[in-house]
């Protein structure tokens, strides 16, 4: 009997068992609350200091200029982005934020950009408070 | 006389995970000579380190080798804070090595099930994957992500674990007990796994210690040698624990130390939920560090790894150095191939649980007169082209 | 008489039926050790994933055949076209529907030596190569069919003996009345089926036997080389042999219940030997998934030294009971 395979009887059960396999994009999936998914941007909220760029460690995030309004600010590469959220925590001022959202696959790069358009930016009032 | 023939395994090989060459020289299907040659996936991160700044390197540590990401950016962020002196709040030593222990447990299932799986036992594979996903789902409860867990940084870790947490951690950790206890009775008692394992790549005490052998390597051949118990670090001189130790020496002892370290890493985790204390989990580090060196080991789920850090108070390390592991081990268990068969290649190979992207260095030496040599990237390009 | 021969031959339960049952055997496989790792296997080609076989058959045949200058390729290709027809043509004997198409006194002998021509077949395809992993893999493949070979031919005797007779169709029909007569002849019997079992699951490369083509060791053993419409035909080669495995094991050792006498009565025993097929392919599948690889040398040993002794003594055990009443009265 010492030459019987011991998992014999776990697989003979296991034929009888539900399999554990999630059939992903046709189940939706289950991710913990916890995890950290795409950065989203608040433009209202930003000054343009470029700490997230500094600090990025893929170089996903590019700085501009906007020369309408005189100020800078990021473009998120998201295709280089590793998500390991560094630039939400360097933030001081709230304006990148994190959320649980993972499936962002795309067939261009270019819709892997978060790019806010001109008309949103408004110009920095020197001085305010945040 | 023999007719030994040359028999390549790698760069590409199912047998191995990452491309690197073994050359056996085989009579028949027994082999007489080995030669292993490294440094087909050299990267140049500690090149790159160099470039980039303290927080930006914790990231590239992380990605030396993807399994022990929390062993690799551990031992980084020690070592920083040794070069600059940075006291790490309590908490979050212990919340470090929660983490640290919850890969350990990864790691470890999954090399178990790699093993199975090169030994053409499917079975036993998805069985060991499949109860490992249970601490994987842990790991992206608690640090946000499935593998590249992010949780450390300089001076703490980045996230805290509040009740609910550890709730679904305790509970988990059970479920995995129970799971682990089961496959370490499989692999124990198996006739066919222990007539593949046993008496396979015998590595003795003396060996062992003579070729600098570490970790589960080590201990599997009864070197009594851990760095959390020898040399602790973060939390560990406050946590009792075992240093598992097999006498078998073989393959099978090898991989039932990592079956039994499973085990002790459950009962760590449990003894730092419970023992937790409160307070900070980061203390505020300034980008700038002053100059300096800073050294430190940890126990990574291959063995012991080293990072040492030069600063000259930059914002960026002058220099980095890394040893992995699996330099140390691949070399101690190289001569061990002899003897055997064909059969018994991956049976010894995954005992060391080997990680090659990680091992790889370089260096120039001009072959003639052995003189090492520094080269600039336009005189390689150069050297290159004109061959 | 003639026609209705071939329309056999053809379609029922010749050529077109075994090879559907190959393609059914496939999805089987995958189906069932999929749910003993607990896992899904094929799910999206058809109902429950049953065409995907099919569709990967299909897929190879329309692929690259890419020729490696090294090897012959001719030869190759002659193996590969006579190698699938060696199991459909030995099938004929075995009733796959409870009544076989061919029949003749010693027709077992003619199945077990064409069993071992297809397996020769498998060396040759390996021996074709210079690739250093295929000649392992050939070497490997040959020393296995002299482990196995032996111990098959001697345990499939076991049932020929019990039901005194070297026709395939007359051991199907008496072996069950044959076993119950002499309830002793059980302890020979199932003894021999287990070894038995053993010995084709050498012959089917499955794990703990899937030593020439070992992947993490040799690659693909024999078949590195291989792509394309060859490596379709070495599939569905490989299907056929576990159609012949099945269904010889099952009419040997299991027998046929119902007497194919009308069309109806061909239906239930065509299910009837179906299902035992089934049977028998799913405690090959059990061993499969329960078990590690074994090295040749285990193979060898565990053949040589255990199992040809023990189909012998088997067989002299039945010899035994069979003569215990004449020597008693």
């Amino acid at each position: 009997m010492k030459i019987i395979p011991k998992l014999v009887p776990t697989v003979v059960k296991t034929v009888f068992k539900k399999p554990v396999t999630e059939q992903y994009p046709y189940e939706p999936p289950k991710p913990s609350p916890n995890i950290r998914g795409k950065i989203v941007y608040d433009v209202d909220k930003c000054v343009g200091c470029g700490l997230c760029a500094i600090y990025c460690p893929s170089g996903a995030i590019e700085m501009i200029m906007i020369k309408e309004v005189k100020r800078r600010i990021p473009i998120f590469h998201l295709d280089r982005c590793m998500f390991c959220h560094q630039c939400v925590e360097v933030c001081r001022f709230g304006a990148i934020t994190g959320s649980r959202e993972f499936e962002i696959a795309a067939y261009n790069k270019n819709e892997l950009k978060i790019i806010t358009p001109k008309e949103r930016v408004k110009p920095l009032k020197v001085g305010e408070k945040k | 006389m023999s007719y030994a023939v040359d028999l390549l395994f790698g760069p590409q090989h199912p047998a191995l995970h990452e491309p690197e060459r073994f050359r056996f020289k085989v009579d028949g299907e027994i082999i007489v000579d080995v030669d292993v040659k490294i440094g087909f996936i050299h990267r140049g991160i500690e090149k790159l380190a160099e470039s980039k700044n303290f927080i930006q390197n914790i990231y590239l540590t992380e990605r030396i080798c993807g399994i022990c990401n929390v062993a690799h950016t551990l031992c980084y962020v020690q070592a920083v804070e040794d070069m600059a002196g940075i006291e790490v709040p309590e908490r979050a030593k212990y919340l470090r090595v929660i983490v640290h222990e919850l890969n350990r447990i990864h790691s470890h299932l999954l090399i178990l099930g790699v093993a199975a799986e090169l030994l053409g036992w499917e079975t036993e594979f998805m069985y060991l994957w499949r109860d490992r996903e249970a601490i994987m789902d842990i790991i992206e409860d608690v640090s946000g992500n499935r593998v590249t867990s992010a949780f450390n940084t300089i001076g703490g870790v980045r996230r805290d674990i509040n009740n609910t947490q550890k709730e679904r951690m305790l509970k988990v950790l059970d479920k995995v007990e129970k799971d682990t206890r089961f496959h370490k009775k499989v692999l124990e008692e198996d006739p066919l796994y222990r007539e593949r394992m046993v008496n396979m790549g015998v590595l003795k005490t003396r060996d062992a210690i003579e070729r600098c052998a570490v970790g589960p390597t080590a201990r599997g051949s009864n070197v009594d040698y851990d760095v959390r118990a020898h040399d602790p670090y973060a939390a560990y001189d406050e946590i009792p624990f075992n240093v598992i130790r097999y006498k078998e020496c073989d393959s099978w002892a090898r991989m039932m130390v990592r079956v039994d370290e499973t085990l002790e890493s459950i009962n760590i985790i449990r003894y730092a939920l419970k023992h937790l204390p409160g307070g900070e989990i980061r203390v505020k580090v300034p980008p700038r560090l002053p100059a300096g060196e800073g050294l430190s080991r940890v126990e990574a789920p291959r063995g012991e790894l080293i990072h040492h850090v030069f600063c000259q108070g930059d914002v960026k390390p002058y220099r980095l150095k890394v040893r992995t592991p699996t330099f140390a081990n691949i070399l101690a268990i190289a001569p061990t191939f002899i003897g055997h068969t064909i059969a018994d290649v991956p049976a010894i190979l995954v005992s060391i649980d080997p990680c090659f992207a990680c091992t790889d260095r370089l260096t120039f030496v001009d072959v003639s007169s052995g003189k090492v040599m520094k080269l600039s990237l336009g005189e390689i390009k150069r050297m290159y082209w004109s061959r | 008489m003639d026609l209705f021969k071939l329309v056999e031959v053809v379609v029922f339960p010749g050529l077109i039926y075994l090879v559907v049952l190959a393609i059914f055997f496939e999805w089987y496989k995958r189906k069932l050790v999929a749910r003993m790792q607990s896992r899904l296997g094929p799910t999206y080609t058809g109902f429950r994933g049953i065409l995907q076989p099919l569709a990967d058959f299909l897929k190879l045949l329309f692929k690259e055949d890419i020729e490696v200058t090294t090897g012959d390729q001719k030869m190759l290709t002659l193996v590969l076209l006579v190698a699938p027809t060696l199991f459909i043509f030995s099938l004929f004997f075995v009733p796959v529907t409870g009544y076989t198409i061919f029949s003749f006194e010693g027709d077992l002998l003619l199945v077990l030596f064409i069993s071992s021509i297809a397996s020769l077949l498998l060396y040759l395809v390996g021996w074709t190569f210079r690739s250093s992993f295929t000649k392992a893999g050939a070497a490997r493949l040959l020393l296995q069919i002299v482990g196995f070979d032996i111990a098959a031919i001697a345990l499939a005797l076991v049932p020929a003996f019990e039901a005194e007779s070297l026709c395939i169709a007359t051991i199907s029909e008496k072996i069950s009345s044959a076993v119950i007569s002499n309830p002793l002849l059980l302890i020979p019997h199932g003894f021999a089926f287990i070894l038995f079992l053993l010995a084709q699951q050498a012959d089917l490369e499955e794990d703990p036997f899937d030593i020439p083509h070992a992947e993490t060791e040799l690659v693909a053993g024999y078949i590195t080389e291989i792509s394309g419409r060859k490596l379709a035909f070495l599939d569905l080669f490989k299907d056929l042999q576990m159609v012949y495995v099945s269904f010889f094991t099952a009419s040997l050792f299991f027998g046929v219940i119902v007497k194919p006498l009308s069309a109806v009565l061909v239906i239930a025993s065509s299910v009837e030997m179906f299902l035992k097929a089934l049977l028998v392919l799913f405690i090959l599948f059990t061993i499969e998934a329960a078990s590690t690889r074994i090295r040749i040398y285990n193979l060898l040993d565990a053949f040589w030294k255990y199992i040809i002794p023990l189909s012998f003594f088997s067989l002299s055990l039945l010899f035994i009971i069979k003569a215990l009443p004449g020597v008693l009265l």
